[in-house]
């Protein structure tokens, strides 16, 4: 089933990120990036793509976040609107602060890719990942 | 001894409003349209009527302030404000309910509030929890279009640094700031804004007496309604056999 995943981007790893749409090729995917500069009425698209989103997608690190109140504030957008908040990370959730944890739903292990930019079948940790890709 | 038995007639009193509705003492059931308290109150005069709503939880003024646990001393000084005045205020660290989920307690407290006070400080700048909740009072905000006001208040910071802030100046450039010099201006608005939804909180004690009184006598016109129905029943049924 096509979905619709706003990936937001606390994280620098770009080269991760692109690896990451390379799987979710197939679906419409719509990016929140730290780095892009304030525009008038960006608040606003911003809050538009999170009604358009089915699920979001945090891909960052625990200090990425942190320092990242966009990140936040759309998670908390996402909260109000109940679209479900999955967090993509190399870290383990142990070591995630307590206050985000709470405004996410699930901590999902960045999964790791074949050269083809599939999930790779090998790696039983892709499961969950793999659920949400492919539901 | 029932109501009924005793020959019970309610006395009609020198309060202005309509009350023909509770006077039938046919066996039809009494038939609210809509809501009942609506239904009830709804021919009261204004004032009356907003302090008994406010007073039965369905009309009051809610300021969700929002914080850094940092300058927790703050929120609660404006947390005695805000009740002083007649509002309800909303502080995390005191009027959370507990044994719910944390991030929907938030959101629905939220929901329910006229305004939102945030404690601009540099933890408030920091904090994890208050970018949070300025994108869930804009997302809800944008889904049910009431427009809470959102009032930012600095604390001990600089208008520089929040405008150093990217994601936070653009949130926060287009409000007007309440510095701490000028805080009793806001505190006599807010004073305002409450009074205007919940009514003279002066007339409160006197408001819930009269209401008291009042319930005492609608319920009591309900009981002697009921028994006189059951009366009836009964007496068909014998009827029957």
């Amino acid at each position: 089933m096509k979905r619709t995943y706003l990936l937001c981007l606390p994280t620098l790893d770009r080269a991760a990120v692109h690896q990451l749409a390379g799987v979710l090729n197939g679906h419409n995917l719509l990016f929140v990036d730290r780095e892009a500069p304030p525009l008038s009425g960006a608040k606003s698209a911003l809050q538009q793509c999170v009604v358009d989103a089915d699920i979001i997608l945090l891909i960052a690190e625990p200090d990425d976040i942190v320092t990242d109140p966009l990140a936040l504030y759309t998670v908390g957008l996402a909260n109000a609107l109940g679209k479900p908040v999955w967090a993509v990370s190399r870290s383990p959730k142990s070591a995630w602060p307590a206050d985000v944890l709470a405004q996410l739903d699930a901590i999902m292990p960045w999964p790791s890719v074949t050269e083809a930019g599939r999930l790779d079948a090998r790696h039983s940790r892709e499961a969950p990942f793999r659920q949400l890709v492919d539901a | 001894m029932t109501l009924g038995e005793s020959g019970y007639k309610p006395t009609r009193n020198n309060h202005s409003y309509n009350r023909s509705r509770f006077t039938c003492y046919s066996e039809q059931p009494l038939v609210f349209s809509g809501n009942l308290h609506a239904t009830m109150l709804a021919p009261l005069p204004n004032q009356r009527t907003s302090v008994i709503f406010s007073r039965m939880g369905l009309l009051n003024y809610t300021v969700f302030i929002s914080y850094s646990r940092r300058d927790q001393g703050v929120a609660l000084a404006f947390h005695k404000c805000v009740h002083l005045m007649g509002g309800i205020p909303f502080v995390a660290e005191t009027d959370m309910e507990g044994g719910r989920v944390l991030r929907d307690e938030l959101v629905e407290k939220i929901k329910s509030s006229d305004e939102i006070l945030l404690l601009v400080s540099d933890a408030f700048l920091q904090s994890t929890w208050t970018g949070w909740e300025l994108g869930v009072v804009d997302a809800l905000n944008k889904v049910d279009g009431r427009g809470r006001k959102l009032t930012a208040l600095y604390c001990s910071v600089e208008r520089a640094t929040v405008e150093s802030h990217k994601m936070w100046n653009a949130h926060l450039a287009h409000l007007t700031p309440v510095e701490m010099h000028s805080v009793t201006v806001f505190l006599d608005q807010l004073r305002s804004r409450i009074n205007a939804k919940v009514g003279n909180p002066g007339e409160a004690d006197e408001m819930t007496a009269w209401m008291v009184d009042e319930l005492k006598e609608l319920r009591a016109l309900m009981v002697h309604k009921l028994t006189a129905f059951e009366t009836s029943f009964k007496a068909r049924h014998r009827g029957f056999k």
